[in-house]
């Protein structure tokens, strides 16, 4: 909606940056092309008018019949969807859960993995899988659980350590506290781990991350706290545009600034420790979809927000397809991939924010 | 709407910034805190926008400060500090924009209204053309008037400016101050500025309230106010008043061979 206002006599026209459809397309389109390639391809070659039959087969009220045989639905429905619908998921978060806390620490580095929240959420897992050795028969895993409080910890500290970084507007103090948090805690996971090296596999594994095991029970576990977590933040896009101004002027516009961050970061905290109890760790993903979608769209978090979600999946989702194809039949850990990709671009982030500043 | 400030004591950490303080300033008036740096000036506008935390009493026309919600009171008080953030690729539309966020619902998006006070703001201050431009692209006075355009959409009766020609070359200082005063007349507008050029503070406040060490220690005309001993003792500064064609002051620093004395005497606060 633009408004059209007569001002003695001239019309001025006033476009606040908002979605516009055609990018919401766009960006849609993307995400569509990552998910077929991510179900097409693999060891077993699906054919794509076939599993596009499949796809609207599900529909209600339509039936096609699509010519894949037994083997190869069972290929697509319980390997390949559940992988890019996971790996969707977890990079919709952490790319979202990345421009919040740039948005509310606002400093364009802020990335769930430099903050500690990986590390603390690693920290978390161990101390289940080592320390809860019944927890396989309890009526609900409790590491997720134990993941956000490790994760929300590490925030916490972080937080409190780079604080006056935040003041100053410094962006490196806040990074260098997150350094020294995750170090911290994952010299703890460290010992923890070592000292039941009986549990040093499933911990490993769990660390190493990756969506090699990823069936539609890790989709379910993770599907409601990414999904509250996902619509809380997109709500909260406007009050992270009036953070920009700091916090005495968001103040003096009748926002509780600290409030707002406090929320904003629970709120980013816990979905991120929900996706990585499931993925483990994997990083950049916070850093590379936001600025990126800054470059295409510009720096209104009303734009910023729900583009995040978009790329986030589709970025995931590719760098996943990469991780599993790359060197097959082995795969490479995901975060290598994110890494490799995500190392550099944060230099260049880093090299933006000191020409401006 | 008139502004009351009765006993105001503001401390930060413990240390006292300002002592006991009282003023009015009438409805439609136009008041310019003066003194020399750390005298308080900030920290008063600070209070009133309600911003720091605060003993005795300031009164935006019949509300008392700290009792309403700071929604309210962004409502009745609009602030602008000496240096606002500028987000650099903000457009100039977006920016403006956030002075409706006391009008928006927390978790809500700006309606027509908004739209409207926004349209007009942005016509009122000549921004109309640049409304698509990011705010790192505009000149000084551009930002400045962007930034006194943010304020406006507030629609708030009071207006506070900390230093609002500290950044400026000397012919925009005076269209910024104009339009101020042009605002104030048009809307009732009740302005304080804190102000560190005294000429121009004289020429354009109703009345100066010269701080020093947290404490008012002159309130009145430029005329009254603005006299080279006054100045003398709380700026440590060397001076000459003169009288301006219109009636008005112009305070001119002197280059004084007395000054080491001067300071010798003692006049820090």
């Amino acid at each position: 909606m633009a408004a059209v206002t007569e001002v003695r006599g001239a019309k001025l026209t006033v476009r606040p940056t908002r979605l516009r459809a055609w990018l919401l397309v766009a960006a849609l389109g993307c995400l569509a092309g990552a998910v077929l390639l991510g179900v097409l391809v693999g060891p077993v070659r699906l054919p794509a008018g076939a599993v596009l039959k499949e796809f609207v087969n599900r529909l209600p009220l339509i039936g096609v019949h699509s010519g894949l045989s037994q083997l190869d639905a069972a290929i697509l429905w319980q390997i390949r969807v559940p992988r890019v619908v996971l790996g969707g998921l977890v990079g919709a978060m952490l790319a979202m859960a990345g421009a919040s806390y740039q948005g509310v620490f606002r400093n364009p580095l802020a990335d769930p993995y430099l903050l500690g929240v990986a590390a603390g959420a690693g920290l978390g897992a161990t101390l289940a899988v080592a320390y809860l050795p019944g927890r396989a028969g309890w009526p609900a895993d409790p590491l997720p659980l134990t993941a956000f409080a490790g994760a929300l910890v590490a925030v916490a500290a972080t937080y409190v350590l780079g604080r006056s970084g935040i003041r100053s507007r410094n962006t490196a103090t806040l990074i260098l506290a997150g350094v020294a948090v995750a170090a911290f805690f994952t010299a703890a996971q460290t010992y923890a781990q070592q000292q039941h090296a009986d549990t040093l596999r499933e911990v490993y594994a769990w660390i190493l991350g990756g969506l090699g095991t990823a069936a539609w029970r890790q989709v379910a576990l993770i599907l409601p706290y990414v999904a509250a977590s996902g619509l809380a933040l997109l709500l909260h896009r406007r009050l992270l545009d009036v953070m920009s101004l700091g916090d005495e002027e968001a103040d003096s516009l009748g926002i509780r600034a600290t409030r707002v961050r406090l929320t904003v970061v629970i709120i980013a905290t816990l979905g991120t420790a929900a996706a990585v109890a499931v993925s483990g760790l994997i990083g950049f993903v916070g850093i590379i979809v936001p600025h990126t979608v800054r470059l295409l769209a510009g720096s209104s978090y009303r734009r910023i927000l729900p583009l995040s979600v978009i790329f986030g999946a589709a970025f995931l989702i590719l760098a996943d397809l990469i991780a599993r194809t790359a060197l097959s039949p082995a795969e490479i850990p995901i975060g290598v991939i994110t890494a490799f990709v995500g190392a550099p671009f944060f230099l260049l982030v880093l090299r933006r924010t000191r020409r401006l500043s | 709407m008139s502004i009351e400030v009765a006993d105001l004591s503001v401390a930060y950490d413990g240390i006292p910034v300002l002592r006991g303080l009282s003023v009015r300033v009438r409805a439609g008036g136009w008041l310019a805190p003066i003194g020399p740096n750390g005298a308080g000036k900030t920290t008063l506008l600070r209070a009133v926008a309600g911003l720091v935390p605060f003993s005795g009493d300031v009164r935006v026309a019949d509300s008392m400060v700290s009792a309403i919600s700071g929604r309210r009171l962004a409502q009745l008080v609009a602030y602008v500090p000496q240096r606002p953030q500028i987000p650099a690729s903000m457009t100039v539309t977006d920016y403006v924009l956030l002075g409706r966020t006391p009008y928006i619902p927390y978790l809500g998006t700006e309606g027509r209204t908004d739209l409207e006070v926004l349209a007009r703001v942005l016509d009122r201050l000549e921004l109309g053309s640049l409304t698509r431009r990011p705010l790192g692209s505009l000149s000084g006075g551009e930002v400045q008037r962007a930034v006194l355009a943010r304020a406006l959409a507030q629609e708030a009766p009071v207006l506070l400016l900390d230093e609002p020609t500290a950044a400026l070359d000397v012919g925009h200082q005076q269209q910024v101050l104009e339009l101020v005063d042009e605002l104030r007349l048009e809307r009732g507008l009740t302005v304080i500025s804190a102000m560190h050029d005294l000429t121009l503070a004289g020429q354009f406040a109703e009345e100066l309230l010269l701080l020093d060490g947290g404490r008012a220690v002159a309130t009145g005309s430029a005329r009254a106010v603005l006299t080279e001993a006054t100045i003398t003792r709380h700026y440590g500064a060397s001076v000459r008043i003169l009288e301006d064609r219109d009636g008005g002051v112009v305070v001119l620093p002197t280059r004084a061979r007395r000054r080491v004395q001067v300071l010798a005497e003692g006049t820090v606060g």
